[in-house]
């Protein structure tokens, strides 16, 4: 059985300056050459600074933006594949009941003129699903699965707390049965106890309804905690992929190594000395040659500012590190001020 | 242990709105000490802004400060001045706002106003602090930037807000804090919204020139991480008041009140935490215009003892040695 969701060397663009005729002269790469693999029921953590392109290659997935090349092959029933980013809106209403999205913000993503039954109820009536009588139980059993009375069905957004708008945007998104949810930084706006609750929330109906998440989100810690599989981007490539356990317990790009270093854990035992990543992020319009991470690596090599490093697979995960190619890995050490240094935390 | 800078004792803020009364603080107490970086922890709406606000003299109306002392020692071996004697517009406080006592706000993007140029910040405390002249102040300015990792200063003085990043826009505020070297320095969510290689660096500098300058911190914040690795003491506040005070390692290890136990589980990686499904505090905070009778946690607390944690407010007391907490089951009369 094919994958639920495979992309292939996702490309997202976007103009930036125009020439005299209109076309476009240079870009913002938000996401480049992004390659990435979910099977059904699995979580996969997208994780990487802010501007590193992974909520572009959320909504690049959904079609909310166009790719301007690879192919994303979705597969919700295990026997068709299509690809999404080949074909038309038109063509893609069908299958948009397949997949839908949790926001982060949960105070922008529900409509303030429109109580909780009918943003519930608005997908299955724009899907057709039953009669209003069956739609409006329906609803009730949503926000019951999301753990909300049903005596909120006439309030407003305004009257709920983040965690409960947060467990309305679940609701909204399950209304459809959906194989594949695009959640983008679902938690970041909540406090840590009712982060809590809605990730316990959302590993419950995972498991209950073979959902398949792709988890985007800053936080390392919550990525550990619901993830199943770990993909690391840097200003619009993807670096690292690979499970769980490989990538936070044995990371080899020297990216993931300082973004696991640089995440505080809650356990003051656990101090110790830590890479602290000197710079900062660099412009997706004016990206640095070769490898994209050179100017802040602390293990930079010669040949790195030249050559833009290819997907090596190690033990089944996958690196786009020069350090571990064949031709480059014995090239001189780069010497450049500014990079990471070893510091006491 | 080094002298104590800053000491609040039974501090009360509240706003009386049309709608009724929120009292935002309820009674807290904390000293701190010089060198040493307190951590206040609580989740949104607990007052734990609005405490270090007192402080600052911008406790604004309809808020006030209703009850209690918060005194400071401005210099080593000086006596104490209680703060909350004067005016938030009197000369007195104004010299000691942003002077000796120094904040790094939230959110830079709105802390700093976008229709002036970087160097006017920080000329403006230089000025209505120091006795420089115009040019020791641009020097004094640039060598500000320059320590909190700006490169580029005298370029950079010139520019305004929105062509620095979230990063840069952070260490701006930390320069405009420590421009007169404070005695006190409040960190408000200092790296609330920066991403984590950033945030490392921003809780680098403020510890670089904490040893440097010596100063107190107080570094207000809801990520328990962050406490983790920075904070010397930590205090955790729910609704208004401190229900647990202790060094750092003793919270993380072993947690007195029901509510920082219920916390420190509910964090994804802290030593208490389980590591499938996560502990979860029942119920939520309640609304701010509620009065909650006896202890604020009783409704959502696991150790509930019906006839008095919901009449009686406990008091802030040692339960051994390394902690002070406001629980009913340390306490000695109600012991359980």
């Amino acid at each position: 059985m094919p994958p639920l969701l495979e992309v292939k060397n996702l490309r997202v663009w976007f103009p930036k300056e125009r020439n005299f005729f209109g076309n476009p002269r240079t870009w913002v790469k938000a996401v480049d050459d992004v390659c990435l693999t979910l099977r059904r029921g699995e979580t996969l953590g997208l994780v990487g600074e802010s501007g590193s392109g992974k909520t572009t290659t959320g909504f690049a997935i959904l079609r909310a933006l166009t790719p301007r090349e690879g192919s994303i092959l979705f597969c919700p029933d295990g026997r068709k594949t299509h690809d999404l980013a080949a074909m038309t809106q038109k063509q893609l209403r069908p299958l948009r009941r397949h997949m839908q999205m949790i926001f982060q913000d949960p105070f922008s993503s529900l409509n303030p003129r429109m109580t909780v039954q009918q943003i519930v109820l608005e997908p299955l009536k724009v899907n057709g699903e039953g009669s209003a009588q069956e739609r409006k139980d329906r609803v009730r059993e949503l926000l019951g699965e999301a753990g909300l009375s049903d005596q909120f069905l006439n309030r407003y957004p305004h009257a709920f707390s983040g965690g409960q708008r947060q467990r309305i945007v679940i609701a909204r998104a399950l209304a459809l049965n959906p194989s594949l949810i695009v959640c983008d930084e679902p938690v970041s706006a909540l406090d840590v106890s009712v982060q809590a609750q809605i990730l316990n929330l959302m590993m419950d109906l995972k498991d209950k309804y073979n959902l398949a998440y792709l988890f985007v989100a800053h936080d390392l810690e919550v990525v550990r905690h619901i993830a199943d599989r770990v993909a690391v981007m840097y200003a619009g490539r993807l670096v690292e992929d690979g499970t769980k356990k490989q990538i936070f317990d044995d990371p080899l790009h020297p990216y993931t190594r300082s973004l696991l270093a640089a995440s505080p854990k809650p356990d003051p035992t656990g101090r110790r000395s830590r890479i602290v990543l000197h710079g900062e992020v660099p412009d997706p319009s004016n990206l640095p040659g070769g490898c994209v991470f050179h100017p802040r690596c602390p293990r930079a090599m010669t040949c790195c500012p030249e050559v833009v490093p290819a997907q090596t697979l190690i033990d089944g995960r996958n690196v786009r590190c020069l350090l571990y190619e064949e031709r480059y890995k014995d090239c001189p050490k780069l010497q450049q001020t500014g990079a990471a240094e070893g510091k006491i935390g | 242990m080094s002298e104590t800078v800053l000491e609040m004792k039974e501090v009360h803020v509240r706003y009386d709105t049309d709608d009724g009364v929120v009292h935002a603080v309820r009674g807290v107490t904390y000293s701190v000490s010089l060198d040493e970086t307190l951590a206040i922890v609580g989740e949104s709406g607990c007052g734990k802004s609005q405490s270090s606000f007192a402080a600052m003299g911008l406790i604004q109306p309809p808020g006030r400060v209703p009850a209690g002392e918060i005194l400071f020692r401005e210099k080593p071996g000086a006596d104490t001045v209680n703060v909350l004697k004067f005016h938030r517009n009197s000369r007195q406080m104004r010299r000691l706002r942003g002077g000796k006592i120094a904040m790094i706000f939230q959110e830079p993007m709105t802390a700093l106003s976008p229709v002036h140029r970087i160097g006017m910040h920080l000329d403006e405390v230089l000025c209505l602090h120091t006795n420089l002249g115009k040019q020791e102040r641009f020097e004094r300015a640039c060598q500000l930037l320059t320590d909190v990792g700006i490169p580029d200063a005298e370029k950079r003085y010139h520019q305004y807000s929105f062509e620095f990043s979230g990063g840069m826009r952070q260490r701006i505020m930390i320069a405009v804090a420590l421009a007169c070297n404070p005695r006190v320095l409040f960190a408000d969510e200092p790296t609330t919204g920066l991403d984590v290689t950033i945030q490392a660096q921003i809780l680098e500098l403020i510890k670089k020139l904490q040893r440097e300058s010596r100063m107190a911190v107080v570094l207000i914040t809801h990520d328990l991480a962050v406490v983790a690795e920075t904070a010397d003491r930590v205090a955790v506040m729910y609704l208004g008041r401190i229900v647990e005070l202790a060094d750092v390692d003793t919270i993380f290890a072993t947690p007195k009140h029901p509510y920082t136990i219920a916390l420190m589980k509910s964090v994804i990686g802290s030593p208490l935490a389980d590591d499938g499904r996560l502990q979860v505090i029942r119920g939520s905070v309640p609304p701010p215009l509620e009065h909650v009778p006896g202890c604020p946690f009783h409704p959502r607390c696991d150790s509930f003892m019906p006839g008095v944690c919901d009449k009686v407010i406990p008091e802030f007391l040692p339960a051994d040695e390394k902690t002070i907490t406001a629980c009913h089951l340390y306490s000695k009369k109600n012991g359980n």
